[in-house]
Formats: C-alpha cells, sequence, structure tokens
C-alpha cells in the first residue's frame, strides 16, 4: 500500500515568510544604505542564503513523499527514488535555536546508493515516516549513530543499538 | 543545516540591532555630552574659535537631533549631514576627547587586542585540553589532585593580582620590566617584521596572565563532563567487548567532552577582552581596554560605542559560530528542555 506525505502549507508559508523578510532586509540596507566593502560581501552572501531557503520553500510546497513496499520517492522539482535494497543508512537530526534546547525541530537524511532524502519534522505523518523507515533499516542491518538513537528514542522507538 | 543556520541568522539581526540600540541609550543615559562639557569650559575661557568648531562638530554629528535620528544616523541606516555615513559604511564616527577619527584613535590596538586575545584562546585550549585529559582518565591520583589544587589556585587568583605579583618578581628578581605589549620604539610604527617580533617577545606575559583563570575553568569543566561521559553505559559496554582504552575515549566520550569547548567559542572572546582591561591597565599594555573605559569615563559616545559595538557583534558572531558547530557536532535531542514539534 502506497502511503502519501506533505509539507503542510502554514509550516511553508512561514519559511517562505522568514525567507521573503530575509531578503527585503539584506537586499534593502544594500541598496539604500550604501554600506562599507566587506559589509557588502556579507550582506549579498546572507541575502543569498535567503533567497535559497526562499526557493527551498518553493520546492517543499510542490514535494510530496511516497513510501511503499518498493521504497521511498520525493516527487516534485528534485524528485529522487531510493529502493529498500538501495539503502544505506539513516540519521535523525535534533536542532532548536533555543539556549535550553527546548522546542525545535527534527530532520531525517535517508541516504541511498545514488543520494539522499531530507525531510523534516514539519511534514504532516513525519512520525509515522520516521518509524517506517528506521524499521527498514534495521530490517536491513543499517547502523545508526548515537544522535539517531536518542533522537529516535525520543519518538518512542528503540532502534538496534 | 540550512534551516537551522536561517533561523540561527533570522534571530542574529534583531539581537544585534537591539544591542546597538541598548548601547547607544547607555551611552546616552548621563545628562549633557562630551561637547556640553566642552563648551562650558570654553566659554570660561572665551576661546571663540574652538566654540565654533564645537558647534560644527554638534551639527555634523547631529549630536542636535532627537535621539532616534542620532542612533539611526550612527549606526548607517539614516542620512545624516555626510550623507549615509555610520558603523555600516565604516564610519566608526569621531572621537572627541582625541579630536580624530575613531578609526584613527583605535589604529593599532584592534589589531593587538585581536593578537593578546587569540593568543590567550589557543592558550587556554592548548592547556586544558590534556590537562582534563588525565585529569579525568586518572582520577583521584596524584597527578589529578595536584592539578585540580592549581585549578583551584588559578580559579581563586584575581589576574591584575597575578599580573602585580610577577611584575613585581620580575623586577625584583631578575631586574625586568614586562610592562608593554611591544618595546616602546615601535609604538604608533607601521607594521613590519621587526615590531611583530617585539610583539610576540612580549605577549607571553598576558597571555599566561589572562589565560591562568580561563584555563583552569576550562579544566574543571572538561574533567567534569568527561568523568559523566566515560560513566555511561555504553562506555562499559564497549569496555566490557574489549575495545581499546584510547580508541575508546577518542571515538565517543571525548567528543561529547568537547561540547563546552565548543560551547564556550561565544563568551570566550567578549569575556578575554573584558577580563583583559584591568590586567591591559596593571601591564601597560596598549590594547582596547583601557581605551574603552576611557572613552565611558569621558563619555566619549562614538569611541565607546564602536568599541562596545565590537565586542558585541564579537559575542553575537561567537555565538552564531559555536551554535552551529555544536549542532553539527551533536544534534541530539534533550529530553530534559522538552520536545520537538
Amino acid at each position: 500500500m502506497t502511503r502519501n506525505f506533505r509539507y503542510p502549507f502554514g509550516a511553508v508559508a512561514t519559511e517562505l515568510a522568514q525567507g521573503a523578510a530575509g531578503s527585503v532586509v539584506t537586499v534593502g540596507v544594500l541598496q539604500f544604505a550604501q554600506p562599507a566593502g566587506p559589509l557588502i560581501w556579507v550582506l549579498a552572501a546572507v541575502a543569498g542564503l535567503f533567497l535559497v531557503y526562499f526557493a527551498r520553500a518553493v520546492v517543499r510546497y510542490l514535494t510530496r513523499f511516497e513510501l511503499d513496499e518498493r521504497g521511498i520517492r520525493a516527487l516534485g522539482p528534485l524528485a529522487r527514488d531510493i529502493a529498500w535494497p538501495d539503502l544505506r543508512a539513516l540519521r535523525l537530526d535534533h536542532y532548536t535555536t533555543r539556549s535550553d534546547r527546548s522546542g525545535g525541530w527534527m530532520q531525517l537524511v535517508v541516504r541511498g546508493a545514488r543520494g539522499s532524502i531530507r525531510i523534516d519534522s514539519s511534514l504532516t505523518g513525519f512520525d509515522a515516516l520516521a518509524v517506517a523507515l528506521a524499521e527498514e533499516a534495521r530490517r536491513r542491518d543499517c547502523a545508526f549513530d548515537a544522535s539517531t538513537r536518542a533522537n529516535y528514542r525520543a519518538l518512542g522507538f528503540t532502534p538496534n543499538d | 543545516m540550512l534551516t537551522y543556520t536561517i533561523r540561527r541568522l533570522l534571530i542574529m539581526i534583531p539581537t544585534l540591532l537591539v544591542i546597538s540600540f541598548v548601547t547607544f541609550s547607555i551611552i546616552k543615559l548621563p545628562p549633557g555630552d562630551f561637547l556640553s562639557n566642552q563648551i562650558a569650559e570654553l566659554k570660561s575661557q572665551g576661546d571663540n574659535a574652538a566654540l565654533e568648531k564645537v558647534e560644527f562638530l554638534r551639527k555634523q554629528y547631529g549630536l542636535d537631533k532627537p535621539f532616534v535620528e542620532q542612533y539611526a544616523v550612527w549606526i548607517g541606516l539614516w542620512r545624516g549631514e555626510k550623507g549615509f555615513s555610520g558603523l555600516l559604511q565604516g564610519d566608526w564616527g569621531w572621537s572627541f576627547e582625541y579630536d580624530l577619527p575613531v578609526g584613527d584613535v583605535v589604529g593599532d590596538r584592534m589589531v593587538l587586542s585581536f593578537i593578546l586575545n587569540f593568543s590567550v584562546i589557543l592558550f587556554t585550549w592548548a592547556i586544558a585540553f590534556p590537562i582534563g585529559v588525565y585529569a579525568a582518565t586518572h582520577q583521584y591520583s596524584w597527578g589529578d589532585h595536584g592539578l585540580t589544587l592549581l585549578g583551584y589556585v588559578g580559579l581563586a587568583t584575581p589576574n591584575f593580582l597575578f599580573a602585580l605579583v610577577l611584575m613585581y618578581f620580575a623586577n625584583v628578581e631578575f631586574g625586568l620590566s614586562i610592562g608593554g605589549i611591544m618595546d616602546p620604539e615601535y609604538l604608533g610604527q607601521p607594521w613590519g617584521w621587526a615590531k611583530f617580533r617585539s610583539v610576540l617577545s612580549h605577549l607571553w606575559i598576558p597571555v599566561i596572565v589572562i589565560g591562568t583563570s580561563g584555563t583552569a575553568a576550562m579544566i574543571r569543566r572538561l574533567r567534569a563532563n568527561l568523568l559523566d561521559e566515560l560513566q555511561k553505559q555504553y562506555v562499559v559496554t564497549a569496555r566490557a567487548r574489549g575495545v581499546p582504552a584510547v580508541r575508546l575515549l577518542i571515538k565517543y566520550p571525548l567528543r561529547m567532552a568537547l561540547n563546552p569547548f565548543i560551547a564556550d567559542i561565544g563568551n570566550l572572546l567578549p569575556s578575554v577582552i573584558s577580563g583583559s582591561a584591568i590586567v591591559a591597565v596593571v601591564l601597560s599594555l596598549q590594547t582596547s581596554g583601557p581605551m574603552l573605559l576611557e572613552a565611558l569615563r569621558s563619555q566619549d559616545q562614538y569611541l565607546a560605542g564602536s568599541f562596545l559595538m565590537f565586542l558585541s557583534l564579537l559575542t553575537v558572531v561567537g555565538m552564531f559560530i559555536s551554535d552551529l558547530l555544536l549542532a553539527a557536532l551533536d544534534p541530539r535531542i534533550r529530553l530534559t528542555g522538552g520536545t520537538a514539534k
């Protein structure tokens, strides 16, 4: 049975707003405040980063993930397909910008023989997808690093040690 | 990591704006300004030419303008008398005390401060890392006790007192004067190999004086952190499976114990710079600390403001780098802090 997953518009809209706000502020300062030489490069790099972030949010909105007995597929502008026999590694990271490390988000990286798929925890049904992938990885004896094991335990799943 | 980097940048930009606003507000808090004091003094002397210059400066730097406008001009987001000319444009303003542009007044001092503080950080890490690892892996040995005692002495001794003691002994016992960060003949001279060598030969004293307490603190934290890791289940399991001790130590516990080193990058730079100010006064170092103190005392607002903004920028950029490194090194969830959404 094929299961479909998408990013909700709310999560993507936040990223679009962040990317747009960052780009407008940095390009605005570059355009109107005539900053000094080295600052131009710093601001240009930051503006570029915000633009990439904005573009990535658009790509996310257009992407959906398919999971079935053959493997996992990302369908959209940056399509990728990882069949289960090609599954090499799974990594689950946790990031937070708060000093007490509360809140934050997770990122799942599925590595195949010919590329990888990155999935953020803002995806609807992320927990189920992450657990399904971990079970598949466990069946195929993929190694989990210490961070991935700890983060999976937080999701209520115990991977092999 | 891109999402993380962007979110951290989004926090960093308003943080810097708030810091700059608070810095400017604090500098402007006392009644009057440097020029008001000057005017009172010049009026009593009847010096009309100097009075005109003071008025010119007041107009040029917008000291007669509303507070918010002065602030916006200072950071370079608002057009002043000279067009856009603030921190963003590389114009640090005018030092009223020295009657020179801040950039010219600061001159070598920022470079010397950077060399000194970078050397202190290297010294701290180079000494603390091997000692911390040794103390943790040889817990309660004679070496551990001895190094712990030294650590406490280092922590408990104020830097300026240590500087005074060193100066006294160097002078009384060896007849040496260890003040200054270079030989006097190189002061104000352009940089060259000879000047650089002179700085290097004078550097070790302030590096030891300023770095000792930080080194001691770092040893304590690394030892405690590594001891915590070494007692965890996975280390016991690996030992039971016969993993060689050094390989086991390097593979996981040491990596985890590195976190405080990386987390400290953000705090280290500003604390070393502000902490070294009194030592710089005691040792007559031509670094930025004593000048910052003097600028704050005399309400030389652009000089003080530029220094404080520079320190804040170092802190914010340092925190940003350490957060990125920490996120890359150890992206684990801390369940005590909360849960991921």
